[in-house]
């Protein structure tokens, strides 16, 4: 299965964190940007798995 | 501010002549390549997922259920994230096989023209709703921009009219842009283009829209700070918990909306034209969605905050018209306009295609074989079929009423296409998974969703099945979500144990291991009834028609670089797996897979076809990792010690054809690899076609030496030798012993020179005597005058002459004797005579002990010999036998018949030759003689000549016990009569 190891790693932590994130997403009704931090956070995570591919490897 | 009818029919011409012109403009090129190509483009048309529901539905989901409403954007994100786990894959598949939408892609694994059936009718039925959610916003906004308050209010003709109309213009979009190329493989530039503006302007809109929330509705970002603070409305549905089921059931639907939705599926598979695009976008479709959902929070607080009568769906609208801004509501419809346009445009396109190739071509409706007229009705019934769908989601619309809200109907679509994903999971990887699974999973879930989700949100009728299950629920609130994920169950169940309760055709599993990710795929090497790539037109005329299958054939020749008279194996392979990638393109798997078989039909048996898994490997080997890169490594390196073996390697399959052609294969032979690999053996030049074939089939498994002549260069010597292994190829090794060969021959004739040397003394002696004698008898005749006296002395003189002439003639003969690089010809020698020429050389070695030669063989027996080949012989076995005698010396020869061979004895009476020396005698270098008598080559020699007069020779001794145990060699020749003659 050719899945990389950063996704799985990724995947792994937010399994983990899940609880106290969504605790943290929630419990400040006014800081309702920090759904876009987390999101921010895993569009950064993305881009960085997927930078070194340069080639159209299919 | 209201806006009259003509208004708003105008705007919407002006917005939706835009769209055509970028359209236009991109596929005329006007729009620079590098803006229509760069991979933004693409990230953005990916953005025709987010329709009416991401333009207006969100907003009621964010004012109802507060956080929830990124559920949606999440659940989509959340495919591009896990891109390599099922988009790359899917990709792949889609690219290599031509497969342009779910239903192709399902039917390529399942192999069955029911599973397309299947996934179309009910795909076009989930849609259904889908497409109605996009006409329903256009319609209200429009009722909205007429005046009215509520949609509700008045379902009149007008805003179904200009509905009705949009519809229309969008019918002709959809047919001038997205029906340009017939082939899935072309980028419909004109379609990509105009779906990523209407992404910007979607974009654009919505944050226009949320700055006129925040600095419209309220004042600024403070105010709109104190009164989310202030207000405990917003806080209780902003922090709105949804039970977990539903939460989860929101995610997953948008999740499977996001790859099974057939416009998604089309914009990101058919529209692909390279990967890196799709890289791009994980993480550029995840930031479009973060975007698109910045403005939901703000408008629905401004929604609570203007508590506006409309539903929360149209609060842009409700904007505009409480701000009185015409403005705003133009920006809040173009946003709706540009969402629902866009969707409505690439899922008819997508499902017309579905319909197309999974309903009407497998039906037959179309006489393929019809000429030159295949393209047009293509063309001319995708386009028809455009119409009728964009008109049945209208039709679907003006039943519904406007009783459901958008949500409502974007869920029931959702969910209906969640139905969809266990089959697309276990594309690439379930290869355990089964037809008949699939649509038994397909038919249960499928029914479920639509007796307890599909009427009674639809048609506001709930089945016996519905009523029992809302009572088996009892909160109906939640049915939906429930049913959802029931239906999923169902549906997943019934796929799995079918699947593993029923018999997987051998179809199915091959088509399982092409799909596969995990397992390694197995080709097989299958042989095809054609000779030659030009035939495959006259193979599929009948189904194709004659211009269309000659163009066909053309096109995957010139994608594959092949030439029409290609004739290898493999080739044909190629080119047989091509023209059904695109003809799947043109016409659907299913229908290209039926052609295909019937027209060429692959011959039964067949082994793993080794080259295609070692190109497999070596594309996908940075995706190896752990045992298997370590594998991988291992299989790298024993290939590049095959590969740099100073021996030429070759194997061949069962079948003939060749499966390895090392690197010193080509430069002993002189023929690339990527020349031969996958060819017959036929198909090799000559001579190294006979002499492969002679020797694969020859009873030996391995010929030591043997001339291969070359057209373009001197004669080569190679050593052939060839094992079988269990699977039944024949490996080939070739050695390269030119070189060799050319040293042996150099020291054999300095060994003749040596020879030659030697018996210089001799000759001169032996030419003086007789030399003398003519200078005598010379003088003598000077002064004899009797007539009588000169004829006798000049008779004399003639016979000396004589003598010289047959000296010098055996001795020429010696020494041209193995010089020869010419043909060897063989013909009937007389044995005695040569064994006389023999002895008689010697004898002119006046150096040499004088000893005894006996030539006891019979006068009347002739051998298949060189002459003077055999004279070498004899001389050399003589003259060794000769210096191992002492002054009593005796050399026998003597012959016998035994059938059709001839044995010749050579015995002496000499020292012999020690045991431990028996064994090397016939090798170079190897001599009993005192040192700088000998050159140890004579023997070595005989053993080439002997070899090349297809004799042999033995060595016995001691012949017996005593001071002189002697030496006996024995030559085994074929007897030969007068007359024939043969060359080797």
């Amino acid at each position: 299965m050719y899945i990389s190891r950063t996704l799985m790693l990724g995947l792994v932590l937010a399994l983990i964190a899940f609880p106290v994130l969504t605790d943290w997403l929630t419990s400040d009704f006014s800081a309702w940007y920090r759904p876009y931090i987390v999101w921010t956070l895993l569009i950064l995570f993305t881009w960085w798995g997927n930078r070194s591919r340069q080639t159209d490897e299919l | 501010m209201n806006f009259s009818l003509a208004q708003i029919l105008l705007f919407v011409a002006v917005y939706l002549s835009g769209l055509f012109a970028v359209a236009y403009l991109a596929d005329r090129g006007t729009i620079p390549a590098r803006i229509t190509k760069h991979p933004a483009v693409y990230v953005l048309s990916l953005g025709v997922f987010a329709g009416a529901m991401a333009s207006n539905g969100v907003i009621d989901i964010a004012y109802h259920y507060g956080y929830n409403f990124l559920l949606y954007y999440a659940g989509a994100g959340l495919v591009f994230v896990l891109a390599t786990m099922l988009l790359f894959p899917l990709l792949r598949l889609s690219r290599v096989y031509q497969l342009s939408s779910l239903a192709d892609m399902l039917v390529f694994r399942f192999r069955s023209p029911r599973v397309g059936a299947a996934i179309t009718i009910a795909m076009c039925l989930a849609l259904l709703p889908m497409l109605a959610l996009q006409i329903q916003a256009v319609g209200d906004s429009v009722h909205i921009l007429a005046g009215h308050d509520h949609p509700l209010d008045d379902a009149g003709f007008h805003h179904e009219g200009v509905a009705l109309l949009t519809c229309l213009v969008i019918v002709v979009f959809a047919i001038l842009f997205g029906t340009r190329h017939l082939s899935s493989q072309d980028r419909n530039t004109g379609l990509v283009t105009a779906m990523a503006f209407e992404s910007l302007v979607k974009l654009a809109a919505l944050s226009l829209l949320m700055l006129v929330a925040i600095y419209g509705v309220f004042d600024g970002h403070g105010d709109m700070q104190q009164w989310l603070q202030q207000s405990p409305a917003a806080e209780q549905q902003l922090t709105r918990r949804l039970p977990l089921e539903h939460t989860h059931s929101l995610m997953l639907v948008f999740f499977a909306g996001a790859v099974c939705m057939p416009h998604i599926f089309h914009m990101l598979f058919a529209e692909n034209t390279d990967t890196r695009d799709l890289r791009s976008a994980t993480w550029g479709m995840p930031l479009y969605m973060m975007l698109l959902s910045l403005p939901v929070l703000p408008l629905a607080w401004a929604g609570m905050r203007l508590q506006h009568d409309l539903p929360m769906a149209y609060t842009g609208l409700a904007m505009g018209a409480s701000l009185a801004s015409p403005a705003v509501s133009s920006i809040a419809f173009v946003a709706t306009l540009s969402a629902a346009s866009a969707t409505i445009i690439v899922a008819t396109l997508a499902l017309a295609n579905m319909c197309l190739n999974h309903l009407v071509l497998p039906s037959r409706l179309l006489n393929l074989g019809q000429d030159g007229s295949i393209y047009r009705n293509l063309k001319w019934l995708r386009r028809a079929l455009i119409a009728v769908l964009i008109l049945a989601g209208y039709l679907f619309y003006l039943s519904l009423s406007g009783r459901q809200s958008l949500v409502e109907l974007g869920l029931v679509a959702f969910s209906g296409t969640l139905q969809f994903l266990p089959g697309l999971v276990a594309t690439p990887y379930w290869p355990r998974a089964n037809r008949i699974g699939l649509l038994a999973g397909l038919w249960g879930g499928l029914g479920f969703w639509f007796f307890t989700v599909m009427l009674p949100t639809t048609r506001g009728y709930l089945p016996e099945i519905g009523i029992w299950f809302s009572a088996l629920v009892g909160d109906t609130e939640n049915i939906w979500a429930t049913a959802t994920v029931l239906a999923l169950s169902i549906n997943v169940a019934l796929f799995v144990v079918v699947s593993l309760l029923t018999r997987t055709s051998e179809e199915e599993r091959v088509a399982a291991e092409i799909c596969s990710m995990d397992d390694l795929a197995r080709p097989i090497r299958q042989m095809l009834p054609l000779t030659s790539a030009a035939e495959f037109a006259d193979k599929l005329a009948p189904a194709l028609g004659e211009n269309t299958a000659q163009a066909e054939l053309e096109r995957a020749l010139q994608q594959l670089q092949f030439a029409r008279s290609e004739s290898r194996p493999y080739a044909l392979r190629r080119l047989r797996r091509r023209i059904e990638a695109n003809l799947s393109g043109l016409l659907g798997p299913a229908v290209a897979h039926n052609i295909v078989e019937r027209c060429i039909p692959i011959q039964a048996g067949g082994t793993e076809d080794i080259n295609l898994i070692e190109r497999s490997l070596d594309a996908s080997h940075q995706y190896f990792t752990g045992l298997a890169a370590d594998l991988d490594a291992l299989r790298r390196r024993y290939r590049e010690t095959l590969d740099t073996l100073p021996v030429g390697i070759c194997s061949l399959g069962s079948d003939g054809e060749l499966i390895m052609w090392n690197r010193s294969m080509q430069d002993i032979t002189g023929v690339a690899a990527a020349d031969v690999l996958g060819s017959l053996l036929s198909a090799l030049p000559e001579p190294w076609q006979t002499l492969f074939d002679d020797f694969r089939n020859h009873e030996s498994n391995s010929v030591l030496k043997t001339e291969v002549e070359e057209a373009s260069s001197d004669s080569r010597w190679v050593s052939l030798h060839k094992t079988e292994t269990l699977e039944g190829d024949v490996i080939l090794l070739v050695e390269d012993i030119t070189a060799f060969e050319r040293m042996e021959e150099e020291l054999l004739h300095n060994e003749r020179l040596a020879s030659i040397g030697r018996l210089a003394a001799g000759v001169a002696h032996e030419i003086g005597n007789p030399v003398t004698g003519i200078a005598c008898l010379a003088q003598n005749l000077e002064y004899a005058e009797d007539p009588e006296e000169i004829s006798s002395t000049a008779g004399e003189i003639l016979k000396q002459t004589e003598r010289v002439t047959r000296i010098v003639e055996s001795l020429v003969n010696f020494s041209h004797a193995g010089s020869s690089t010419g043909e060897l010809e063989l013909m009937p020698c007389n044995l005695a005579d040569c064994v006389d020429e023999a002895v008689h050389l010697l004898s002119l070695d006046r150096d040499a002990p004088s000893i005894v030669f006996r030539n006891h063989c019979d006068r009347e027996i002739l051998v298949l010999a060189d002459s003077q080949r055999l004279l070498q012989v004899f001389v050399n076995l003589l003259g060794n036998a000769r210096d191992a005698c002492d002054e009593t010396g005796l050399v026998q020869v003597q012959s016998f018949t035994r059938g059709q061979r001839v044995l010749i004895d050579v015995d002496d009476n000499g020292c012999g030759i020690p045991a431990t020396l028996k064994s090397q005698v016939f090798e170079p270098f190897v001599t009993t003689k005192d040192p700088g008598t000998g050159t140890g080559l004579g023997l070595a020699l005989v053993y080439s000549i002997m070899e090349d007069l297809g004799g042999s020779i033995h060595l016995t001794s001691p012949l017996q016990s005593g001071h002189n145990p002697g030496t006996r060699f024995t030559l085994e020749l074929a007897l030969a009569n007068y007359g024939e003659t043969f060359a080797m």
